[in-house]
């Protein structure tokens, strides 16, 4: 390669072959180049695992006066996510919102500020519209939340 | 005119290529430092928005474990399954296509138990302080954090078995993946 340096001149007497060079670089620039990919900018909830109340060790307590519960179904007719409070759906995360903030409201004022949200999802919906609950649940400054689960009848089989 | 310079094409044409070598060094510097070598302990999973995302700060990942649940590559992306839900960036109920895998590992429902009382117990004994009897207790917490990456198109029912098996061994403090609001 002409003006790659390998040749002695007046200029430069002390030739540099930089062709092997820019070849290497070429690899290594085409390697990182083909396995780069934007990240995400990663966050995440913390919705801990009650430390006393652990997998079949008590008893759920039914009497729960002003349970603030969001149940989630999937509807498979509309292929979305129905989310109620009591029997009643919501549609808006506003109003969603107001409502879990509104019983937490009254529940404290009647001293049962500990009250948790408790969210019990399907098996079959969408991790996205949990997560969207919870968030819900984050903004209105509901300071504590669980999740109500059934044993789960998913069995994963052991990869080979 | 007859006695001009004859043209030697070695010496006349002339690339300096000491630009692009700059250029280049810098492209590679770029790439190599934002390289992702964490390929294996976080799989290519597309988490949910949420508003209220906190930001996960690096001191605040260190000492804690990453679960992922991902699906299988389709064949979209030349990957070994069909899923046209998955490709339309729907949800997927085919639990066949969906993993659990921790640092490039995949478990089953059964080695996911006994990864998780595993490392509650050695995590008790080592970084707790607890003596070997009530590494063993399982009713005695762990303070070991665990990192859910979930897909979002995937069904509650994985992250579902992920918070049973975590419970079993004690361990309660569980992050769920999110992807955080753009700074503006």
């Amino acid at each position: 390669m002409a003006g790659g340096g390998g040749e002695a001149n007046a200029d430069n007497p002390l030739p540099l072959n930089v062709v092997p060079l820019i070849d290497v670089i070429f690899c290594l620039l085409l390697f990182f180049m083909c396995s780069f990919h934007f990240k995400t900018l990663e966050g995440k909830m913390d919705a801990w695992l009650p430390q006393d109340k652990g997998n079949n060790k008590t008893q759920v307590d039914n009497k729960i006066i002003g349970e603030v519960r969001i149940t989630l179904e999937w509807d498979r007719v509309q292929l979305k996510t129905l989310r109620k409070f009591g029997r009643t759906p919501y549609d808006s995360d506003e109003e969603l919102g107001q409502v879990m903030r509104d019983q937490f409201d009254r529940n404290k004022a009647n001293g049962n500020g500990e009250v948790p949200v408790i969210i019990q999802p399907n098996t079959d919906v969408p991790w996205l519209d949990v997560i969207h609950v919870m968030d819900i649940v984050h903004q209105k400054n509901l300071p504590k939340m669980e999740f109500a689960l059934a044993k789960s009848e998913l069995v994963i089989p052991e990869p080979h | 005119m007859s006695h001009s310079k004859s043209a030697n094409t070695e010496d006349s044409v002339y690339m300096n290529v000491i630009p692009m070598v700059d250029i280049m060094f810098l492209l590679l510097l770029f790439f190599m430092l934002t390289a992702d070598f964490g390929g294996r302990e976080l799989e290519e999973v597309k988490l949910a928005d949420g508003k209220s995302v906190a930001e996960d700060k690096q001191d605040e990942a260190k000492g804690r474990m990453n679960l992922n649940i991902f699906h299988t590559p389709t064949t979209k992306n030349d990957g070994p399954v069909v899923c046209a839900d998955f490709d339309a960036d729907r949800v997927c109920h085919d639990s066949g296509h969906w993993n659990i895998a921790i640092r490039g590992k995949r478990y089953g429902s059964d080695s996911l138990e006994t990864w998780a009382k595993d490392q509650a117990y050695w995590y008790k004994k080592e970084k707790q302080g607890m003596d070997d009897v009530k590494a063993k207790d399982f009713t005695l917490p762990c303070e070991l954090r665990i990192m859910v990456r979930c897909d979002s198109r995937a069904p509650f029912q994985f992250p579902q078995l992920v918070m049973e098996k975590m419970g079993k061994a004690a361990i309660y403090k569980i992050e769920y993946g999110a992807a955080a609001p753009t700074k503006k």
